[in-house]
């Protein structure tokens, strides 16, 4: 009988186990499309070449606040590419924001936005958008609405990422899945040219414990006594994008010569802003070409790396892996088991068509079912959770 | 007794597997993830303008080959009565003569495709692909490599030799008409035809508006296809797919509220240096539609806006089969009145949030449906504009299931 009484037990506990499992893997994953808790902007720039125009939105009926980061992931020398004696400066600014119920807001990457409730209305007058931000000290249509607060100007020469996590009221971390947002890459001048992705929302779960460590997947730890608090960053990044150098088939058609070039920009989901301690990644790339024919490269990534993807490597060439099209799955090496955010931007340019003509487009990869196997950490300052 | 102690080991094991592996198959509707079905809301061409779209799809799965049943939904505008019956008015309303009028047209147009494991494809709509442009037109017999092959019969006389994977089986024709505004969307399906409840696809558009006429304009607007992911159950009904409601039908149900983050129509772009003005677009399709009747789906889009000073405004308008409409055009003709209109709306940008309202109509026949949809930024600056198409976000379940019947 107590065997018995044994083996129902062992088999309530299976079964609760089970389910726990269950619960966990039917939670929503890392989403571009649904409100979330920690959002993450992976390509934001703000050069004198090109500007960043960024929205996030409070889908909730409740007011938001959020705690954000920027990471300026640009080398040194921001005239030499990134290199052992040029590296990322890894640099992090950060600010609170609040949003009213359903509020949407704005601002310019490089303007920042100020704290100004003197802003004229858009009715009857025009952004100017030379006093974006408060520019020239000028209260302009431009930042009309409810500023979200304080929001600093980055540049000339940034480029890297934004990061904004749900706050409460108080400054702790809470799973509140209420942003949402966009980001619009803008040539300036001559160029003229957007490309818009959507921000890459973590969802926030109940166990969350309110510190500064935010646990991204994974069970339970010494720094994670609570267990995963965000979803885990997705194991696979899948990206459909054509061949460097290959031909838009749609100008092909129209016989008109084109090339392609396919920008990734990759950060890793683990980041530690107290230590400043940047994060090395290596990735594998897993590719497929239209010819079912396969291929493999890989790369190091620290803090946040935006590649053309010849410069990761030749293989990526329309002429050396032989297809226009190509399907290619991004993974953390098993060596550095940590998770990473993701966003591809293409480029087409045609050749005779007469000077500068060309359109970019961006897009938010595909990512698997399979959530990383480790655990990422977000690391806030503990002074950074209070009151602002 | 060891060997009891073992079988209840045995059996909480099974338990566990059993009540955890109930839900592994998750369904959600998205743009990025893989699904089973895939929804390109935006596909246009128009040989006049420079406009034609680019397909992708590929099957995600690196291991085994997946058929998908394709179908072009063609929306484009044709005159009725008058002089010139039929003709193509998308682009021009003004070309139906005689007392015609210029109306929306919903018509199917279906093809197959067989993808090998891992396989990316692409195409223009235009054009579509078949025969020597695939990439993979016919497979080899493993036991014969000199021996083309389509199935792995055809690697008779020698028996038990199969074919290598390939896109046998696969033609793609070109979108039904120039101009063509419409949709695409793609189930997986079985080699009998049946629907599968493999979530492996996935899928990209864009819509490109290349040089024509001496016009040195080169636009892109991509987006990624919608993704319908199936749960695993089945209703037992074939050619009938019920989507939702929530998780319960054998694929994700469509969402209750689409949201949109955009600037209000007009809005001057706020980076410094530039001087563009911002429209956006809004693409709309339902999610319920028989193709074995060409019935289409009929929603009331519910809109509420919101500016940057939390201030609302609402408006609705019925979407029977496709829409795409600048968005200060939807509540009225004169966009400089619209709520979307940033002279009205008061600031820069806005949210938008959709709930679509399935009406079943008998005349024009209709079911009721949910929506999704895309959304295209459109920025201009004198005679220069360039795009952005953006996917929208998605909140809650609707209380009714969708259908999706083929024939």
């Amino acid at each position: 009988m107590r065997r018995q009484r044994g083996l129902v037990g062992l088999m309530g506990l299976a079964a609760l186990v089970g389910w726990g499992v269950n619960a966990r893997l039917a939670e929503a994953r890392v989403t571009t499309e649904q409100s979330a808790s920690i959002l993450v902007f992976p390509k934001v720039l703000a050069t004198a070449s090109r500007d960043t125009v960024i929205q996030i939105t409070n889908t909730s009926n409740n007011m938001r606040h959020a705690h954000c980061f920027y990471v300026d992931g640009s080398p040194v020398n921001p005239d030499l590419p990134v290199g052992p004696l040029n590296p990322p400066r890894w640099v992090e600014t950060d600010f609170d924001i609040w949003l009213t119920r359903q509020q949407p807001t704005h601002w310019v990457v490089s303007t920042g936005r100020w704290d100004d409730p003197t802003d004229d209305s858009c009715r009857g007058a025009v952004c100017n958008p030379a006093n974006s931000g408060g520019n020239n000290g000028t209260a302009d249509c431009c930042d009309a609405g409810f500023d979200p607060g304080r929001i600093p100007p980055m540049g000339p020469n940034f480029t890297g990422e934004l990061k904004c996590v749900e706050v409460d009221a108080s400054g702790f971390p809470v799973p509140g899945n209420s942003l949402k947002g966009e980001a619009t890459l803008v040539d300036r001048g001559n160029a003229f040219d957007v490309s818009k992705y959507n921000g890459i929302g973590l969802k926030g779960f109940d166990t969350n414990n309110m510190d500064g460590v935010l646990c991204l997947g994974g069970g339970v730890t010494g720094s994670c006594p609570s267990g995963a608090e965000y979803e885990a960053c997705p194991q696979t990044w899948i990206l459909d994008t054509p061949s460097v150098n290959a031909a838009n088939p749609v100008l092909s058609t129209a016989e008109l010569g084109s090339s392609t070039a396919v920008n990734l920009t990759v950060v890793p989901c683990s980041q530690n802003y107290e230590t400043q301690e940047p994060t090395a990644v290596t990735l594998q790339f897993a590719i497929t070409n239209e010819f079912e024919q396969t291929f493999s490269a890989s790369t190091t990534i620290t803090c946040w790396a935006s590649y053309n993807l010849e410069e990761i490597n030749p293989i990526f060439d329309v002429t050396a892996v032989g297809g226009n099209v190509l399907q290619t799955r991004v993974r953390a090496a098993a060596g550095t088991p940590r998770g990473i955010m993701a966003v591809v931007e293409e480029t087409v340019t045609c050749t005779n068509c007469g000077p500068n003509v060309s359109a970019r487009v961006a897009h938010n990869p595909h990512n698997s079912f399979a959530d990383q196997s480790g655990q990422d950490v977000i690391v806030i300052p503990a002074d950074q959770i209070q009151a602002p | 007794m060891r060997q009891v102690r073992w079988a209840g080991w045995t059996t909480a094991l099974a338990a566990a597997l059993l009540i955890g592996g109930q839900t592994r198959v998750r369904a959600d509707i998205a743009s990025d993830k893989p699904a089973a079905v895939v929804v390109y809301p935006k596909v246009q061409v128009s040989g006049a303008n420079g406009v034609d779209t680019t397909i992708r799809l590929a099957n995600t799965n690196t291991t085994n080959p997946i058929n998908v049943h394709c179908y072009y939904v063609n929306a484009s505008s044709y005159c009725v009565g008058g002089t010139n019956p039929g003709e193509n008015c998308t682009l021009s309303p003004t070309v139906c003569q005689g007392g015609g009028v210029c109306l929306p047209s919903w018509q199917e147009t279906d093809f197959r495709i067989v993808l090998t494991a891992g396989q990316p494809i692409e195409w223009v709509a235009s054009e579509g692909l078949s025969d020597n442009a695939l990439p993979l037109p016919r497979g080899v017999c493993v036991r014969n490599p000199t021996r083309q092959c389509g199935s792995d019969a055809d690697c008779n006389p020698f028996p038990g030799g199969t074919c290598t994977q390939s896109n046998a089986g696969t033609r793609i024709p070109p979108v039904p008409d120039d101009p063509f505004i419409g949709e695409l969307r793609c189930i997986a399906i079985d080699a009998q035809g049946n629907p599968i409840p493999r979530n492996d696809l996935k899928g990209e558009g864009q819509v490109v508006t290349f040089p024509s006429d001496g016009v040195a304009v080169l636009d892109i607007a991509g987006y990624n296809a919608i993704g319908i992911q199936a749960t695993g159950q089945s209703d037992g009904v074939a050619n009938q797919l019920v989507l939702g409601p929530g998780r319960s039908g054998e694929y994700n149900g469509c969402p209750n509220y689409l949201i949109v983050n955009h600037f209000f129509d007009g809005a001057a772009n706020p980076v410094p240096g530039t001087d563009a003005t911002i429209n956006t677009n809004l693409v709309l399709v339902p999610c319920s539609t028989d193709y074995l009747r060409q019935i289409p789906g009929l929603a009331v889009a519910q809109y509420l806006v919101f500016n940057e000073f939390e201030q609302r405004f609402s408006t609705s308008r019925a979407v029977r089969c496709y829409q795409d409409i600048q968005l200060s055009r939807i509540d009225t003709a004169n966009s400089a009145r619209s709520i979307w209109n940033v002279s009205v709306a008061g600031t820069l940008t806005g949210q938008t949030r959709i709930n679509p309202i399935g009406v079943p109509s008998t005349n024009p026949p209709s079911i009721p449906s949910g929506l999704l949809g895309i959304a295209v930024e459109t920025h201009t600056a004198s005679a220069r504009r360039k795009s952005a198409a953006f996917n929208i976000h998605m909140a809650g379940d609707r209380d009714a299931a969708d259908v999706m019947i083929i024939p």
